[in-house]
């Protein structure tokens, strides 16, 4: 397992330039969308999960380790879900607040933990994660 | 985080978790490989469907999206190759490199069998 530190650090760096031109224009070739990704979900895949999860309009879900925002507020925008997003590097969550007012979606951005999450038990429809625990 | 995440859910809420694993059955060195080559955290020692049951996850379904996963890799690099010029401004000559340096790593990786990708689904009871 490779250092957990290091990890932070290197996503905050992918954080302070995913906002730039070049990989906004990559992302969307690859990914087929431009929210920042750090995993390899694709907008087919991120289909497959709101069908899975049977997202709907007022649903609270939640994306642990959700970077900068991808799929979390995708979800929120095409479903209706409300879409709690977290992660630690405050970075990423800086950039996917900036992307939820641009965008007008609901979402709810809180700096955390997946191992340590600060919610009550029992109060999210759906919870959703990729390439967190790989 | 699967201990957590299963917490947080309704009863019969629902959860997908897309992750990236070591492949099955690799001697030591194919691991050694896997683990370099993969993201942090790959190293896991059991298998993550049953690691869900051991949280109390029901209903836990395996659909393997490793073709994807290659795809997607092989697409990073393919695309960073055609923005080059405007991503080494960005990001500097070093870190472009060792970028796609870790991306034909990877894809070889999975090439080879040695990284698989997943997206595993569960019902809290």
């Amino acid at each position: 397992v490779k250092n957990g530190n290091d990890v932070t650090a290197a996503h905050g760096e992918h954080y302070r330039i995913v906002e730039e031109p070049a990989l906004r224009r990559v992302e969307r070739k690859v990914i087929g969308s431009d929210y920042g990704a750090t995993s390899y979900t694709t907008v087919a895949q991120a289909d497959r999960l709101a069908r899975y999860l049977d997202l709907g309009d007022g649903m609270l879900v939640l994306d642990v380790g959700s970077g900068a925002g991808w799929p979390g507020i995708y979800l929120a925008a095409t479903t209706g879900a409300h879409v709690t997003l977290t992660d630690i590097p405050e970075e990423g969550l800086s950039v996917a607040s900036r992307r939820i007012q641009e965008d007008d979606v609901t979402c709810d951005v809180v700096a955390a933990s997946g191992d340590s999450l600060p919610f009550r038990d029992g109060i999210f429809d759906a919870v959703t994660s990729s390439d967190v625990l790989c | 985080v699967l201990r957590a995440s299963h917490r947080v859910l309704k009863p019969g809420g629902t959860t997908v978790f897309a992750v990236i694993a070591v492949g099955d059955d690799l001697n030591a060195d194919q691991r050694d490989e896997a683990i370099a080559a993969g993201p942090p955290h790959v190293a896991s020692d059991q298998a993550y469907p049953d690691l869900m049951r051991a949280v109390g996850f029901e209903h836990v379904e395996t659909a393997d999206v490793t073709t994807e996963y290659l795809e997607t890799l092989t697409a990073w690099w393919r695309e960073w190759e055609t923005e080059s010029v405007d991503l080494r401004r960005v990001v500097g000559d070093d870190e472009y490199t060792e970028r796609q340096a870790n991306r034909m790593r990877a894809i070889r990786a999975v090439q080879d069998g040695l990284l698989r990708r997943y997206l595993i689904t569960g019902v809290r009871a």
